[in-house]
């Protein structure tokens, strides 16, 4: 019972949970990258928009399908 | 434009390592991002083969090439940091060192498609495996060039033709290096993480 409890109710959760840690981390890393190596904080704040919103899309559009 | 030195700070015609790479870098980013997008649909629509296929993967070889992809970033951005400093034996240093772990993530990736080939898991085995190809060759190209423009860029950084205030062309194949980063980035944990 406890078992079909963990599969029916934690583990989906557990699933969802894993889902936005990782594209959090996607998102953390990508930023990081951007900003800190590619210079993206030296650049004019239009570029820094564009990065932000695509990997905001991209990360809420792959989390949501 | 050969110097950077009279390049305003925070123009938006003029990003680091100039405006075309980074025009280059936007479209990269969404072509790979729309596909790995249309991958996810896929994924969902055919979800059973797509999960099996990717257990098959190995997370630990893509885990692996995703430290030596970011330190690989970390390395070209020092040599870059180095060459404003005017310090050109670090700078080149730092640039072989980005060439080396570019080469070894290159290395790894071939040693994964050769044992996925040994599996019989090759083009056209199945859709997810069509993607994996599509995707992972597509982005193994990039920093198959990234890995030649940064050899070019050495073997003139060694000929002293860069320095302190002649660097826009590093800054450029660094700029392309870290896409190549960026993309990986994405398609790892959307291939072989998410389901």
């Amino acid at each position: 019972m406890l078992f079909n409890f963990w599969l029916a109710e934690i583990s989906p959760i557990t699933g969802k949970w894993t889902l936005t840690v990782i594209l959090f981390v996607t998102l953390i890393k990508f930023l990081g990258v951007a900003f800190r190596f590619m210079d993206l904080k030296n650049a004019h704040k239009h570029w820094k928009i564009i990065f932000i919103v695509f990997i905001l899309l991209f990360s809420g559009l792959a989390g949501l399908i | 434009m050969t110097t950077t030195d009279k390049i305003p700070d925070k123009s938006f015609l003029y990003p680091p390592g100039g405006i075309l790479i980074w025009i280059i870098v936007i479209v990269e980013l969404l072509t790979f991002g729309i596909a790995l997008i249309v991958f996810r649909v896929n994924f969902h629509q055919d979800y059973d083969t797509f999960l099996s296929s990717q257990n098959m993967l190995s997370k630990y070889i893509g885990l692996f090439n995703t430290i030596v992809l970011i330190t690989s970033g970390y390395f070209m951005a020092t040599a870059l940091m180095n060459i404003k400093h005017a310090k050109q034996k670090e700078a080149i240093k730092w640039l072989l060192l980005t060439i080396l772990t570019g080469v070894l993530f290159l290395f790894v990736k071939g040693w994964e498609y050769s044992i996925k080939i040994a599996e019989g898991h090759s083009f056209g085995y199945d859709d997810f495996f069509d993607f994996y190809w599509m995707l992972t060759l597509f982005h193994f190209i990039h920093v198959l060039v990234g890995v030649v423009i940064l050899s070019v860029l050495l073997l003139k950084l060694r000929q002293g033709y860069y320095n302190a205030s002649n660097y826009l062309d590093v800054e450029t194949g660094g700029v392309f290096w870290h896409m190549c980063d960026l993309i990986w980035i994405l398609l790892f944990p959307v291939l072989y993480l998410l389901h």
